[in-house]
């Protein structure tokens, strides 16, 4: 009953308007005050202690370090590398497309972020070479939400801390699954592209390759730092985000230049010996570093990621708060009795985990859905004997078809923003890939080799749940 | 007037920046003092995690005034514009409650008799009364006595006022805000998803 | 859930409910308190941080809306100093002396040190004496110099680690093991049953049998909520809490043994100290006593010296 309450107040705020944040806060405020003998300075401290979580202090260093990478051009850098590698194919600048967003996906841990940061110059250059605006919206929409599978992840941080699984194993879990729903994308489009057939770019030999990948080279080289970093034992995958945001402040000011003070620099000037060019390009770094840090550019990247960072954790804040409700009024334990007395076993379970997610991914913002259906679903998952990592990827793979349906879908935002398409252009655009990435959740679902085998390899089994 | 608010907002911009570019920071240099040097300050995680709660308890009042609190419109755009209007005053005001409920509830008690006491400001009110200290977060000692603290560490209160300060702004965003949508001047208190002005808002670029 | 007219006691811990020592004394004590006292009293257990982390469940105890914790007695570090006479290493070599120092008069009067905040300690609930590891063997404490070690988060742990000449980190609980595996730290320190429930042998080389200190929790209660309580609830309780806690301790004693003989049947060595080894630890952590005698008092260090003799 309380439960029944809680979720229709959450429900009726969110379709008058109200905030995500403040409709997840306000029901659970007024669940306490009414049904429970719950204090409110209790419902407070604990509003304070969700906002210092540690695990959760990733997620500002992740959307920092993405925020560098995507305003400081290496973006640019990685499509045309995915050109030079795949694009000779017939379909080949949106496979292009659809690997970019893989590369860039292990780079930042944002699905929108993504979209915006491929999106904005793929798809110009698709409508360029003969693609239609539909077409090119719908691949970039739907291949950007790989930025949440392919680590690092900020949804996996959430369902880590909200789970107490290790953000480590996370982390290598998504990697085969993201490698598998990229290939699966871009064999669509192989398959479209013959029928409809659409162009392919003119191969332009090993040694582009070679070139546009050096030029991508320390853009790239986060991920070895992320991953190489925390399963090297150097730092905790917290600290591992802090290491990128400031790797990627260094590549954007330092090494590529396209913002802050060093901006218009050359590495090389014309006709410059190699002595000259050291000794100037050490001395102007010198000469920068302080205006680095309080360069405009700088600030602004700050100040977006900060925004960026308050509207998240006040969702997720909330949601924890709301999640938090839940476990006092013990509905959690009401739950999982009931689907235990009705005899489900792990198969038929997680068809029910799969509808609700995909239902309550319409609309809700992702991390907050995760936050209040992982302390329900979780417990059951593991009396059913299913893997806790498998499960994570599972809620991983929901939350991105969530993003690319309507009415809440961030990508669809995004994309909307970068195209100048409305939403529902843009949603008819998503339409048909989305039916991949189903595709791919059943896969995922019931094939958890996918998930587990990489991390469990590495780092052997997790120890949560044990 | 129009000054002066674009002063408030550099300076909260500011301070928004200067939390994250310190948590960033502490953060780094702890890897680089543990795994160059083999060694660390002890307070770098407690130092962190609250300039975290600092930068979102501080922020979401920033949110509100710059709209960037994500929800729902796709159904309140269906309705006709007198009650579009008068959703997004319900939400406005919906904020408002939320937060004049969490900085004190003991009013419910009075005027419906719920059996519910406290709020973010008796919280923050027994630490101050209690004054014990955070675990390791420390200021140096000419500081401590100056500002007449005795616990060994900074006090929890004083980590812990951000909670009812950054509350009692964002009800003061709130009912800005449904004084704006009221006179027509803004058009909900959320972040409006139609439009060509988002490829601009990197806000809801992320997650 | 409590029915209308009961006392509801909500216990709020930070372990798994079963496996743990102190788990399955909170679910032992909740199943008495519901049979025996349904009608006057109930008890709601809250395992996992649930709820709230070890920090914060002193706060909302405050706030009145927990009645009973178990945090480890380093966590009460910021409201009284002489708990740590229970961090002191090397202060006592068996539980039995731990037995009797908290059963004496010095340490029940320890129960009430912390009446004026606003806790009450109702008893202690044991866990056992805590074993060091890392990835090399250690045997005498040079043997650790330079390596960095996991440590709860009390000044005294970081002196004592830092008396071996290694460098203490504080790290959550639950990253310790991925900490360990991948070497963010090289060591850690707790007991037996922690050390197996969380794996960490696993990603150690063997574990040394130092029994260097003290990891005890205690059990806590709001002082106003307890003088609160009807006289026969509150007998009735306290005597059901002070049976379980006897159980209880006599549980934890076994399950520590037991976790230590399956880290061996697990193929892992574990080694013990020589006499003139013992001696040689003692030695480097005497300062560490001394240290913090001011805060602990120094009859209260001699009491549980005398408890050992
Ligand atoms: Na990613
Ligand atoms: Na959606």
């Amino acid at each position: 009953m309380d439960a029944l309450i809680l979720f229709g107040l959450v429900l009726t705020f969110l379709f008058l308007g109200v905030p995500i944040a403040v409709s997840l806060g306000l029901s659970s405020v007024i669940v306490i005050a009414t049904l429970s003998n719950q204090s409110m300075s209790s419902i407070a401290l604990k509003l304070l202690e969700s906002s210092h979580h540690y695990t959760l202090l990733a997620i500002p260093f992740f959307i920092l370090a993405s925020n560098f990478m995507s305003t400081g051009g290496v973006a640019a850098r990685i499509i045309r590398f995915s050109v030079a590698t795949v694009g000779s194919f017939r379909g080949g600048l949106a496979m292009a497309g659809v690997f970019a967003c893989m590369l860039f996906a292990a780079l930042s841990g944002s699905s929108p972020a993504t979209v915006v940061a491929i999106g904005s110059i793929a798809i110009a250059g698709m409508r360029a070479n003969g693609y239609t605006r539909e077409f090119a919206a719908g691949v970039i929409c739907n291949a950007g939400t790989l930025g949440i599978l392919i680590p690092p992840s900020i949804v996996m941080v959430v369902y880590a801390a909200a789970t107490d699984v290790s953000v480590g194993r996370m982390f290598l879990a998504g990697i085969v699954p993201g490698i598998v729903a990229g290939l699966m994308l871009m064999i669509a489009i192989y398959i479209v592209a013959r029928i409809k057939n659409l162009p392919a770019q003119p191969w332009q030999g090993m040694m582009e390759i070679v070139r546009a990948g050096g030029s991508a080279f320390w853009g790239l080289l986060l991920v070895v730092i992320i991953l190489g970093g925390i399963y090297g034992g150097v730092f905790t995958p917290t600290e591992a985000a802090a290491v990128a945001a400031i790797y990627a402040f260094w590549v954007a000011l330092f090494v590529y230049r396209d913002m802050g003070p060093l901006k218009g620099h050359p590495w090389r000037k014309d006709d410059e010996g190699i002595h000259a060019m050291i000794g100037r390009n050490i001395w102007i770094s010198l000469r920068c570093l302080p205006m680095t840090l309080f360069h405009a550019d700088t600030r602004k990247v700050l100040v977006e990621s900060a925004r960026t960072t308050i509207m998240l954790m006040f969702i997720i804040a909330n949601a924890l708060l709301f999640a938090f409700v839940l476990t006092t009024e013990q509905i959690p334990q009401t739950i999982t009795n009931w689907m235990l007395d009705m005899g489900f076993n792990w198969w038929t379970f997680l068809i029910v985990v799969n509808l609700l997610l995909l239902l309550g991914g319409q609309f809700m913002e992702p991390s907050g859905l995760l936050l209040i259906v992982a302390p329900v679903v979780f417990p059951i998952a593991l009396k059913l004997g299913v893997d806790p990592i498998h499960l994570g990827i599972i809620m991983v793979v929901n939350m991105e078809i969530g993003m690319i349906t309507p009415p809440i879908g961030l990508n669809l935002f995004v994309t909307s923003g970068v195209t100048g398409m409305n939403l529902v252009q843009v949603t008819r655009a998503a339409l048909p890939w989305v039916g991949i990435l189903l595709m791919f959740l059943v896969l995922v679902t019931y094939v958890p080799g996918l998930s587990t085998w990489l991390p469990y390899s590495l780092m052997g089994p997790e120890t949560t749940g044990r | 007037m129009k000054s002066f608010e674009n002063a408030v907002t550099a300076v909260e911009e500011a301070v928004l920046a200067l939390l994250l570019a310190a948590m960033t920071l502490v953060t780094f240099f702890q890897v680089v003092a543990r795994y160059v040097f083999h060694s660390g300050w002890l307070a770098a995680l407690e130092c962190t995690t609250t300039l975290f709660s600092w930068l979102v308890l501080f922020g979401i009042s920033y949110g509100v005034k710059m709209g960037t609190h994500l929800g729902v419109d796709a159904f309140v755009r269906l309705l006709p514009r007198p009650v579009f209007r008068a959703t997004a005053v319900f939400a406005a005001l919906a904020c408002i409650l939320y937060a004049i409920i969490l900085l004190n509830a003991d009013w419910l008690k009075y005027l419906f008799g719920l059996e519910t006491r406290g709020g973010a400001i008796d919280y923050w009110y027994r630490m101050y009364m209690i004054g014990i200290g955070l675990e390791d977060l420390r200021l140096p000692e000419f500081m401590m006595q100056l500002l007449g603290f005795r616990a060994e560490t900074l006090p929890r209160w004083v980590a812990y006022i951000i909670l009812p300060v950054g509350l009692a702004l964002f009800a003061l965003r709130c009912v800005q805000a449904t004084w704006a949508i009221l006179r027509g001047r803004r058009e909900t208190i959320i972040a409006a998803h139609e439009g060509e002005s988002l490829i601009t808002d990197k806000t809801l670029l992320q997650d | 859930k409590c029915d209308k007219g009961e006392v509801v006691i909500k216990f709020s811990h930070v372990v798994a409910a079963t496996g743990n020592p102190k788990g399955e004394a909170a679910q032992k004590l909740a199943d008495r308190i519901n049979k025996e006292m349904n009608g006057k009293a109930c008890m709601e257990v809250y395992p996992n941080s649930q709820l709230y982390d070890d920090d914060k469940v002193l706060e909302a105890m405050l706030l009145g809306d927990v009645q009973l914790a178990a945090p480890s007695l380093s966590k009460f570090e910021k409201y009284t100093k002489t708990y740590r006479v229970f961090d002191l290493p090397f202060l006592f070599a068996s539980m039995e002396q731990v037995r009797k120092f908290t059963g004496g008069p010095a340490g029940q009067k320890l129960l009430h040190a912390m009446d004026k905040v606003g806790f009450t300690g109702l008893d202690y609930w044991n866990n056992g004496l805590k074993q060091i590891s890392a990835k090399k063997p250690l045997l005498t404490p040079s043997d650790a110099k330079g390596l960095k070690f996991r440590v709860q988060p009390s000044d005294v742990a970081v002196a004592m680690i830092r008396a071996m000449g290694a460098s203490a980190q504080k790290m959550a609980f639950k990253e310790v093991y991925g900490a360990l595996q991948t070497g963010v730290v090289d060591g850690q320190e707790n007991s037996w049953s922690n050390i197996y429930s969380m794996k960490f042998f696993e990603v150690q080389d063997g574990v040394t049998e130092t029994n260097h200190q003290l990891l005890n929790y205690l059990v806590v209660t709001s002082k106003p909520w307890l003088d609160g309580l009807k006289p026969d609830v509150r007998t009735q309780f306290l005597k059901i809490l002070k049976e379980e806690t006897e159980a209880g301790n006599a549980s934890a004693e076994k399950i520590n043994q037991e976790a230590r003989a399956k880290i061996i049947a697990a193929g892992k060595k574990v080694r013990t100290l020589t006499a003139a080894q013992r001696a040689e630890w003692v030695k480097v952590m005497k300062p560490v006593w001394k240290k913090f005698e001011k805060d602990i008092g120094a009859d209260v260090i001699e009491a549980a010296v005398a408890a050992g003799m």
